[in-house]
């Protein structure tokens, strides 16, 4: 091994450590070897955690709101939409990758939720948006009748008001 | 007992040189094309459709303007070096975003060789950074194949130039180049890492022990639009299916690297992500996970008459 291999070798190692410990970022090791690893791995963009439907799978979510204008008309919708209106699914997907990460931040639930859904609705004057989750039907339920992929199911919504929001962003 | 001197010469003959064929022996350029190639071309194509949404996403005029980024995450938002800068003004910001598919589509016809890679890859690394509530799977994993894709010279094969003639002679049919092994190395033990970590989490989860958590995504209205009530029938399959995923992502690391069961365990995974891809509408994420697949095989496989010595295995 040469002097240049030893050099990349070094290099390799760190590389290494830095993605074999940034998806566990709970680990005494991780925690530890942050100051040096941590920088490292944002600066490529390689700081993630591999999750995928796991530990559970996701549930549908999504935000359920009600655009009530100035004459006091309301009006229900739901983001992301129901289901896929775009072209390009993926278009789609961001979406619903947009609603999951405000959803896990209070901030920017204020800080683009709210505002996203005034600009999207211009007759606002404000907003009042429920987060709904629904539990999937068990395999029990499809076999006694139920329907399967039906975001409609009242018996499976489980609603939680987070409020009235005046737009553009202040709670009421 | 053996002297130091003899466990020294040992470990040097075994695993220093075992290291050293491995990260740095050369290796065939051909399965590493077609990956480029594949890769390169989905993710641009993949990306058109940010592109077309360009002004939810990342304009000022979408649901993240830059203030409010800026306001939100002041450091540069997930990276230290804020690349986002390069997007503040929104015209500038579509043009490197056409930059960025022109850049994807030059590295997958092979036009374009590592130097100018680094250039895609930090305008990729730019646009998660301007809006990263957007992005999700596909993303995290393109930007790992994008950032080893450009150590090395992945376009030393698979090269379209239809204006140029046939060459008959054949093209030295080794990468002797450090860095296009260590890129192929780092891509098939990022895949092992990702597969682990992603079986991991899952044995963390009652429903995968269960057997019900590919139920239970099958009837995911927002995931999935056709009906798979009829699975309801068979309960136990659902069951043994879902446990078999979960336990072939947490050993792939190992099934993988066996070359008697290599074949099998990534039939497995073109099959899973395949039925993945289609009902659970990823088939980006399907399709970036399956084509480093192409690494792990033996180029005989595709060329019988291939330099057994040029082996990424």
């Amino acid at each position: 091994v040469n002097t240049r291999q030893w050099a990349l070798s070094a290099v390799i190692v760190v590389h290494l450590a830095a993605v074999l410990l940034g998806p566990n970022p709970d680990s005494y090791l991780t925690w530890a070897s942050d100051t040096l690893l941590k920088p490292y791995r944002e600066s490529l963009g390689m700081d993630g955690t591999w999750s995928f439907f796991a530990p559970e799978p996701w549930r549908a979510d999504f935000y359920e709101y009600d655009v009530i204008e100035s004459s006091g008309r309301e009006t229900q919708y739901t983001f992301p939409a129901m289901s896929s209106p775009y072209w390009f699914r993926s278009t789609y997907n961001r979406r619903i990758a947009l609603m999951r990460a405000v959803s896990k931040n209070s901030r920017a639930f204020k800080a683009v939720l709210v505002p996203g859904l005034c600009h999207e609705h211009p007759e606002a004057v404000s907003v009042r948006v429920r987060a709904v989750s629904m539990a999937s039907p068990t395999v029990d339920d499809v076999r006694q009748g139920h329907t399967i992929n039906d975001l409609t199911d009242a018996s499976r919504r489980q609603p939680e008001n987070l409020g009235e929001f005046s737009c553009p962003t202040s709670p009421l | 007992l053996p002297n130091l001197a003899t466990v020294t010469a040992r470990l040097r003959s075994g695993w220093i040189d075992a290291w050293k064929r491995f990260w740095f022996d050369a290796i065939d350029p051909r399965p590493l094309g077609i990956f480029r190639a594949s890769f390169c071309l989905l993710l641009a194509y993949f990306y058109l459709a940010r592109q077309l949404d360009y002004a939810f996403l990342f304009s000022d005029d979408g649901w993240l303007p830059y203030s409010v980024l800026d306001a939100n995450a002041p450091n540069g938002g997930i990276l230290p070096i804020p690349w986002r800068i390069l997007l503040q003004d929104a015209s500038v910001g579509s043009f490197l975003h056409a930059v960025l598919l022109l850049g994807l589509v030059g590295l997958g016809l092979g036009w374009i060789g590592r130097r100018w890679a680094w250039i895609v890859f930090v305008l990729h690394l730019a646009f998660l950074d301007r809006n990263p509530l957007v992005f999700y799977g596909s993303d995290m994993v393109a930007t790992f194949w994008l950032g080893y894709l450009c150590l090395t010279r992945a376009n030393s094969a698979f090269v379209w130039t239809p204006w140029k003639r046939k060459d008959a002679t054949p093209k030295p049919p080794l990468a002797d180049d450090p860095l296009t092994t260590i890129g192929v190395r780092l891509i098939q033990i990022q895949l092992c890492i990702i597969y682990a970590y992603s079986g991991l989490e899952k044995a963390r989860g009652d429903s995968w022990w269960q057997g019900a958590a590919l139920w239970q995504t099958l009837a995911n209205g927002q995931l999935v639009t056709l009906d798979f009530g009829f699975l309801a029938r068979f309960p136990s399959a659902i069951a043994a299916v879902t446990i078999a995923t979960m336990l072939w992502e947490v050993y792939f690391p190992f099934l993988v690297w066996n070359r008697a069961l290599r074949r099998y365990c990534l039939a497995f995974g073109v099959l899973l992500h395949a039925g993945i891809g289609l009902i659970v509408h990823l088939p980006f994420f399907a399709a970036f996970m399956i084509a480093p697949y192409l690494l792990f095989l033996a180029p005989q496989t595709f060329w019988p008459a291939a330099n057994p010595d040029a082996q990424a295995h």
